[in-house]
Protein backbone atom coordinates (compact mmCIF):
# COMPACT_ATOMS: atom_id res chain seq x y z
CA UNK A 1 0.00 0.00 0.00
CA UNK A 2 1.17 3.48 -0.68
CA UNK A 3 0.38 6.35 0.69
CA UNK A 4 0.91 9.83 -1.56
CA UNK A 5 1.03 12.27 1.46
CA UNK A 6 3.73 12.20 4.29
CA UNK A 7 3.55 14.33 7.32
CA UNK A 8 6.87 15.32 9.68
CA UNK A 9 6.62 15.16 13.31
CA UNK A 10 9.22 17.16 15.62
CA UNK A 11 9.41 15.83 18.64
CA UNK A 12 10.75 17.03 22.52
CA UNK A 13 14.17 16.39 21.50
CA UNK A 14 14.01 18.43 18.24
CA UNK A 15 14.04 15.07 16.09
CA UNK A 16 12.16 14.59 13.35
CA UNK A 17 9.72 11.83 11.91
CA UNK A 18 8.36 11.45 8.59
CA UNK A 19 5.13 8.95 8.44
CA UNK A 20 2.53 8.93 6.26
CA UNK A 21 -0.61 10.86 6.60
CA UNK A 22 -2.89 7.96 7.09
CA UNK A 23 -0.81 7.08 10.14
CA UNK A 24 -0.53 10.20 11.39
CA UNK A 25 -3.90 11.11 11.29
CA UNK A 26 -4.50 8.19 13.95
CA UNK A 27 -4.47 10.56 16.94
CA UNK A 28 -7.14 13.06 17.19
CA UNK A 29 -4.93 15.99 18.11
CA UNK A 30 -2.53 15.65 14.85
CA UNK A 31 -5.94 15.10 12.54
CA UNK A 32 -7.24 18.28 14.23
CA UNK A 33 -4.16 20.45 13.64
CA UNK A 34 -3.90 19.16 9.85
CA UNK A 35 -7.80 19.99 9.43
CA UNK A 36 -6.94 23.64 10.98
CA UNK A 37 -3.96 24.13 8.57
CA UNK A 38 -1.35 24.17 11.24
CA UNK A 39 0.39 21.15 9.57
CA UNK A 40 2.34 22.98 6.52
CA UNK A 41 5.81 22.33 7.46
CA UNK A 42 6.03 19.93 9.84
CA UNK A 43 3.42 19.11 13.14
CA UNK A 44 5.65 20.05 17.03
CA UNK A 45 5.11 17.52 19.41
CA UNK A 46 7.18 19.14 22.26
CA UNK A 47 5.90 16.82 24.79
CA UNK A 48 7.06 13.48 23.16
CA UNK A 49 10.30 12.22 23.92
CA UNK A 50 11.35 10.51 20.22
CA UNK A 51 11.37 6.96 22.44
CA UNK A 52 8.02 7.30 22.52
CA UNK A 53 7.25 8.67 19.43
CA UNK A 54 8.37 6.14 17.64
CA UNK A 55 6.20 3.82 19.87
CA UNK A 56 3.22 5.99 19.15
CA UNK A 57 3.87 6.01 15.33
CA UNK A 58 4.57 2.22 15.88
CA UNK A 59 1.24 1.62 17.37
CA UNK A 60 -0.83 3.66 14.45
CA UNK A 61 0.71 2.28 11.76
CA UNK A 62 -0.20 -1.11 13.19
CA UNK A 63 -3.85 -0.08 13.62
CA UNK A 64 -3.62 1.84 10.55
CA UNK A 65 -2.44 -1.40 8.41
CA UNK A 66 -4.53 -3.87 9.83
CA UNK A 67 -7.07 -3.91 7.59
CA UNK A 68 -10.45 -2.86 9.01
CA UNK A 69 -12.70 -6.13 9.18
CA UNK A 70 -14.67 -8.33 11.07
CA UNK A 71 -12.56 -11.24 10.68
CA UNK A 72 -11.98 -12.97 14.07
CA UNK A 73 -7.94 -13.48 12.78
CA UNK A 74 -7.22 -9.65 12.34
CA UNK A 75 -9.24 -8.59 15.47
CA UNK A 76 -7.00 -10.92 17.24
CA UNK A 77 -4.06 -10.37 16.06
CA UNK A 78 -4.33 -6.48 16.65
CA UNK A 79 -5.27 -7.28 20.78
CA UNK A 80 -2.20 -9.45 21.18
CA UNK A 81 -0.16 -6.37 19.52
CA UNK A 82 -1.88 -4.00 21.65
CA UNK A 83 -1.16 -6.36 25.14
CA UNK A 84 2.53 -6.53 23.94
CA UNK A 85 2.40 -2.67 23.83
CA UNK A 86 1.76 -2.31 27.32
CA UNK A 87 4.39 -4.50 28.48
CA UNK A 88 6.50 -1.95 28.88
CA UNK A 89 8.36 -0.66 32.11
CA UNK A 90 6.35 1.95 34.34
CA UNK A 91 8.58 4.68 33.11
CA UNK A 92 7.46 3.98 29.63
CA UNK A 93 4.07 3.49 30.71
CA UNK A 94 3.83 7.03 32.83
CA UNK A 95 5.26 8.70 29.50
CA UNK A 96 2.59 6.80 27.37
CA UNK A 97 -0.29 8.07 29.31
CA UNK A 98 1.23 11.54 29.37
CA UNK A 99 1.70 11.62 25.03
CA UNK A 100 -1.31 9.78 24.44
CA UNK A 101 -3.44 12.00 26.30
CA UNK A 102 -1.98 14.77 24.30
CA UNK A 103 -2.52 13.00 21.46
CA UNK A 104 -5.89 11.67 22.33
CA UNK A 105 -5.99 8.02 21.35
CA UNK A 106 -8.65 6.88 23.65
CA UNK A 107 -8.78 3.39 22.73
CA UNK A 108 -4.66 2.60 23.77
CA UNK A 109 -5.19 4.98 26.69
CA UNK A 110 -7.89 2.24 28.14
CA UNK A 111 -5.83 -0.04 28.05
CA UNK A 112 -2.86 1.34 29.64
CA UNK A 113 -5.15 3.15 32.33
CA UNK A 114 -6.06 -0.81 32.69
CA UNK A 115 -2.82 -1.88 32.76
CA UNK A 116 -1.74 0.54 35.54
CA UNK A 117 -4.79 0.26 37.52
CA UNK A 118 -4.04 -3.57 37.42
CA UNK A 119 -0.59 -2.83 38.93
CA UNK A 120 -2.48 -0.91 41.42
CA UNK A 121 -2.30 -4.13 44.03
CA UNK A 122 -0.76 -5.18 47.36
CA UNK A 123 0.25 -3.22 50.24
CA UNK A 124 1.89 -3.96 54.02
CA UNK A 125 0.13 -4.20 57.31
CA UNK A 126 1.36 -0.99 58.64
CA UNK A 127 -0.34 0.45 55.66
CA UNK A 128 -3.27 -1.11 55.78
CA UNK A 129 -3.72 -0.45 59.58
CA UNK A 130 -3.18 3.49 58.72
CA UNK A 131 -5.97 3.02 56.10
CA UNK A 132 -8.42 1.48 58.32
CA UNK A 133 -7.88 4.24 60.93
CA UNK A 134 -8.03 7.34 58.41
CA UNK A 135 -10.83 6.14 56.77
CA UNK A 136 -12.58 3.90 58.95
CA UNK A 137 -16.05 3.66 57.56
CA UNK A 138 -14.51 1.86 54.25
CA UNK A 139 -12.85 -0.55 56.20
CA UNK A 140 -15.85 -1.72 58.76
CA UNK A 141 -16.02 -4.80 56.94
CA UNK A 142 -12.68 -6.03 55.75
CA UNK A 143 -12.64 -8.38 52.61
CA UNK A 144 -9.63 -8.82 51.13
CA UNK A 145 -8.78 -5.27 50.82
CA UNK A 146 -6.21 -4.31 48.07
CA UNK A 147 -5.11 -0.74 47.76
CA UNK A 148 -2.90 1.12 45.55
CA UNK A 149 0.93 1.25 46.81
CA UNK A 150 2.83 2.38 44.17
CA UNK A 151 5.98 3.80 43.47
CA UNK A 152 7.43 3.72 40.07
CA UNK A 153 11.02 2.92 39.94
CA UNK A 154 13.59 5.31 38.65
CA UNK A 155 14.13 4.62 35.12
CA UNK B 1 13.89 23.28 25.78
CA UNK B 2 17.56 22.24 26.15
CA UNK B 3 17.45 18.25 26.79
CA UNK B 4 19.53 18.68 30.01
CA UNK B 5 16.91 21.00 31.61
CA UNK B 6 14.17 17.95 30.60
CA UNK B 7 16.14 14.97 32.06
CA UNK B 8 16.36 16.84 35.64
CA UNK B 9 13.20 17.30 35.07
CA UNK B 10 12.26 13.95 34.42
CA UNK B 11 14.27 12.58 37.25
CA UNK B 12 12.15 14.70 39.80
CA UNK B 13 8.93 13.24 37.97
CA UNK B 14 10.64 9.61 38.68
CA UNK B 15 10.04 9.57 42.33
CA UNK B 16 6.66 9.07 42.20
CA UNK B 17 5.60 9.32 38.08
CA UNK B 18 1.98 8.45 39.66
CA UNK B 19 1.17 10.83 41.99
CA UNK B 20 2.80 13.35 39.63
CA UNK B 21 -0.08 12.91 36.57
CA UNK B 22 -2.29 15.52 37.02
CA UNK B 23 -5.74 14.76 39.06
CA UNK B 24 -7.88 14.13 35.50
CA UNK B 25 -5.75 10.64 34.37
CA UNK B 26 -5.44 9.60 37.73
CA UNK B 27 -9.36 9.35 38.16
CA UNK B 28 -9.25 7.64 34.50
CA UNK B 29 -6.70 5.06 35.93
CA UNK B 30 -8.96 4.86 39.18
CA UNK B 31 -11.92 4.12 36.96
CA UNK B 32 -10.46 0.86 36.10
CA UNK B 33 -10.86 -0.10 39.90
CA UNK B 34 -13.81 -0.03 41.92
CA UNK B 35 -14.70 3.21 44.27
CA UNK B 36 -13.72 1.45 47.27
CA UNK B 37 -10.31 1.04 46.11
CA UNK B 38 -10.58 4.54 44.72
CA UNK B 39 -11.38 6.08 48.16
CA UNK B 40 -8.85 4.22 49.78
CA UNK B 41 -6.07 5.51 48.17
CA UNK B 42 -6.25 8.28 50.23
CA UNK B 43 -4.36 7.24 52.62
CA UNK B 44 -0.98 7.31 50.30
CA UNK B 45 -0.42 10.87 51.22
CA UNK B 46 -1.52 14.34 51.25
CA UNK B 47 -1.67 14.06 47.61
CA UNK B 48 -4.21 11.39 47.63
CA UNK B 49 -6.14 12.59 50.37
CA UNK B 50 -8.83 14.20 48.46
CA UNK B 51 -8.63 12.50 44.86
CA UNK B 52 -11.91 10.69 45.44
CA UNK B 53 -13.62 13.35 46.10
CA UNK B 54 -13.64 14.48 42.58
CA UNK B 55 -13.70 11.26 40.64
CA UNK B 56 -16.58 11.61 37.85
CA UNK B 57 -16.40 7.76 37.55
CA UNK B 58 -18.41 6.12 40.41
CA UNK B 59 -17.73 2.25 40.14
CA UNK B 60 -20.16 0.26 42.84
CA UNK B 61 -20.19 -3.44 43.38
CA UNK B 62 -22.48 -5.05 45.70
CA UNK B 63 -19.54 -7.61 46.15
CA UNK B 64 -17.86 -4.38 48.22
CA UNK B 65 -19.56 -5.26 51.19
CA UNK B 66 -20.94 -8.96 52.30
CA UNK B 67 -23.50 -7.69 54.61
CA UNK B 68 -26.49 -5.04 53.11
CA UNK B 69 -26.48 -2.12 55.87
CA UNK B 70 -22.28 -1.99 55.66
CA UNK B 71 -22.69 -1.43 52.03
CA UNK B 72 -25.18 1.29 52.41
CA UNK B 73 -23.23 3.17 55.32
CA UNK B 74 -20.88 2.48 52.56
CA UNK B 75 -22.63 5.00 49.90
CA UNK B 76 -24.06 6.95 51.86
CA UNK B 77 -20.36 8.18 53.08
CA UNK B 78 -19.25 7.99 49.45
CA UNK B 79 -22.13 10.10 48.01
CA UNK B 80 -22.08 12.96 51.21
CA UNK B 81 -18.10 12.87 51.28
CA UNK B 82 -17.99 13.58 47.60
CA UNK B 83 -17.48 16.83 46.59
CA UNK B 84 -20.52 18.14 45.62
CA UNK B 85 -19.70 19.90 42.86
CA UNK B 86 -18.20 17.53 41.37
CA UNK B 87 -20.05 16.31 38.07
CA UNK B 88 -20.67 12.12 37.56
CA UNK B 89 -20.04 10.97 34.22
CA UNK B 90 -20.38 7.50 34.52
CA UNK B 91 -21.80 5.26 37.12
CA UNK B 92 -21.18 1.39 37.09
CA UNK B 93 -23.71 -0.68 39.52
CA UNK B 94 -22.53 -4.73 39.41
CA UNK B 95 -23.40 -7.89 41.40
CA UNK B 96 -26.41 -5.80 42.37
CA UNK B 97 -28.66 -8.75 44.19
CA UNK B 98 -32.11 -7.49 43.12
CA UNK B 99 -34.58 -6.98 46.00
CA UNK B 100 -32.37 -6.21 49.04
CA UNK B 101 -30.64 -3.34 47.05
CA UNK B 102 -33.13 -1.56 45.53
CA UNK B 103 -33.15 1.59 48.03
CA UNK B 104 -29.07 1.41 47.71
CA UNK B 105 -29.69 1.49 44.00
CA UNK B 106 -32.29 4.21 43.89
CA UNK B 107 -29.91 5.82 46.35
CA UNK B 108 -27.16 6.04 44.19
CA UNK B 109 -29.10 6.57 41.02
CA UNK B 110 -30.66 9.96 42.64
CA UNK B 111 -27.78 11.21 43.35
CA UNK B 112 -26.22 10.70 39.43
CA UNK B 113 -29.04 11.67 37.89
CA UNK B 114 -29.16 15.14 39.75
CA UNK B 115 -25.20 15.21 39.02
CA UNK B 116 -25.81 15.27 35.21
CA UNK B 117 -25.03 11.54 34.63
CA UNK B 118 -23.97 10.89 30.94
CA UNK B 119 -23.33 6.78 31.11
CA UNK B 120 -25.02 4.40 33.49
CA UNK B 121 -23.96 0.61 32.82
CA UNK B 122 -26.23 -1.52 35.45
CA UNK B 123 -25.25 -5.62 35.56
CA UNK B 124 -27.19 -7.53 38.11
CA UNK B 125 -27.35 -11.07 39.45
CA UNK B 126 -29.66 -12.89 37.45
CA UNK B 127 -32.08 -13.98 40.90
CA UNK B 128 -34.75 -11.05 41.05
CA UNK B 129 -35.71 -8.60 39.45
CA UNK B 130 -34.78 -5.20 39.60
CA UNK B 131 -37.61 -2.13 39.52
CA UNK B 132 -35.74 1.48 38.20
CA UNK B 133 -36.36 4.51 39.52
CA UNK B 134 -38.79 6.21 36.92
CA UNK B 135 -36.61 9.52 36.80
CA UNK B 136 -34.27 7.21 34.90
CA UNK B 137 -36.18 7.33 31.46
CA UNK B 138 -36.57 11.05 31.44
CA UNK B 139 -32.89 12.45 31.95
CA UNK B 140 -31.64 15.18 29.78
CA UNK B 141 -28.38 13.95 30.47
CA UNK B 142 -27.57 10.78 29.61
CA UNK B 143 -25.78 9.47 26.68
CA UNK B 144 -25.42 5.55 27.53
CA UNK B 145 -27.29 3.25 29.23
CA UNK B 146 -26.49 -0.46 29.59
CA UNK B 147 -28.65 -2.98 31.63
CA UNK B 148 -27.05 -6.59 31.89
CA UNK B 149 -27.25 -9.34 33.63
CA UNK B 150 -23.65 -10.48 35.42
CA UNK B 151 -22.04 -13.71 34.76
CA UNK B 152 -25.19 -15.20 33.34
CA UNK B 153 -24.70 -18.45 31.54
CA UNK B 154 -26.53 -19.94 28.29
CA UNK B 155 -28.19 -22.38 30.76
CA UNK B 156 -29.53 -19.60 33.04
CA UNK B 157 -30.47 -16.95 30.50
CA UNK B 158 -33.22 -19.69 29.75
CA UNK B 159 -34.36 -20.54 33.44
CA UNK B 160 -34.06 -16.96 34.93
CA UNK B 161 -36.48 -14.25 34.59
CA UNK B 162 -35.61 -10.95 32.61
CA UNK B 163 -35.79 -7.53 34.27
CA UNK B 164 -39.04 -6.47 33.23
CA UNK B 165 -39.93 -2.92 32.55
CA UNK B 166 -43.27 -2.17 33.09
CA UNK B 167 -43.20 1.06 31.14
CA UNK B 168 -46.42 3.35 30.83
CA UNK B 169 -44.86 5.98 28.52
CA UNK B 170 -42.32 6.91 26.28
CA UNK B 171 -38.72 6.90 27.41
CA UNK B 172 -37.49 10.58 27.30
CA UNK B 173 -33.75 10.32 26.64
CA UNK B 174 -33.44 13.19 24.06
CA UNK B 175 -29.06 12.80 24.13
CA UNK B 176 -28.88 9.07 24.71
CA UNK B 177 -26.96 7.80 21.71
CA UNK B 178 -26.28 3.98 22.73
CA UNK B 179 -28.64 1.72 24.29
CA UNK B 180 -27.52 -1.52 25.35
CA UNK B 181 -30.13 -4.49 27.10
CA UNK B 182 -29.40 -7.53 27.58
CA UNK B 183 -32.27 -9.95 29.12
CA UNK B 184 -34.58 -6.87 29.36
CA UNK B 185 -38.44 -7.06 28.53
CA UNK B 186 -40.40 -3.87 28.03
CA UNK B 187 -43.81 -3.95 28.32
CA UNK B 188 -46.44 -1.73 28.40
CA UNK B 189 -48.75 -0.61 31.45
CA UNK B 190 -51.68 -3.65 32.37
CA UNK B 191 -54.37 -1.13 32.36
CA UNK B 192 -53.83 -0.13 29.17
CA UNK B 193 -53.51 -2.00 25.48
CA UNK B 194 -52.07 0.27 24.19
CA UNK B 195 -48.21 -0.55 22.83
CA UNK B 196 -45.92 1.81 23.50
CA UNK B 197 -42.86 3.45 21.46
CA UNK B 198 -40.43 3.62 23.86
CA UNK B 199 -37.48 4.80 22.04
CA UNK B 200 -39.50 8.13 19.47
CA UNK B 201 -38.64 10.47 22.29
CA UNK B 202 -34.80 9.67 22.20
CA UNK B 203 -34.02 11.52 19.06
CA UNK B 204 -29.93 10.85 19.14
CA UNK B 205 -30.31 7.36 19.65
CA UNK B 206 -27.84 5.61 17.46
CA UNK B 207 -27.02 1.94 18.37
CA UNK B 208 -29.67 -0.39 19.87
CA UNK B 209 -28.58 -3.76 20.82
CA UNK B 210 -30.87 -5.73 22.63
CA UNK B 211 -30.64 -9.52 23.37
CA UNK B 212 -32.97 -12.22 24.22
CA UNK B 213 -36.62 -11.36 25.07
CA UNK B 214 -37.48 -9.32 21.86
CA UNK B 215 -40.58 -8.27 23.42
CA UNK B 216 -40.31 -4.86 22.28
Amino acid sequence: MSYSKTIVLTNYDGETFVVDEVVAVEPQTIEHMIEDGCANTSIPLPNVTSKILSKVIEHCKKHVETPNSNEKAAKADLKSFDFDFVKADQGTLFDLILAMNYLNIKELLDLIYQTVADMIKGKTPEEEEEMRRVNAWVFSCFVGVTCLYFKSKKM
Amino acid sequence: MDSSHGKKRMNVEDDDRLSSLQDELIHKILSFIGIKHAIQTSVLSSRWRFIWTSMPYLNFSRDDFFRLPKFSEFVTHVLSGRDNQTKVSSVRLSNFHGKDSDVIVEHIMKYAFSHNIQQLDVACLPQNNVEFPPFLFSSRSLKRLSLTKENFSAYERRYYSSYVFKATSTWELPVITTLYLDGVTLCCDDNTDKCIDFFSKCANLKNLTKLLYGRI
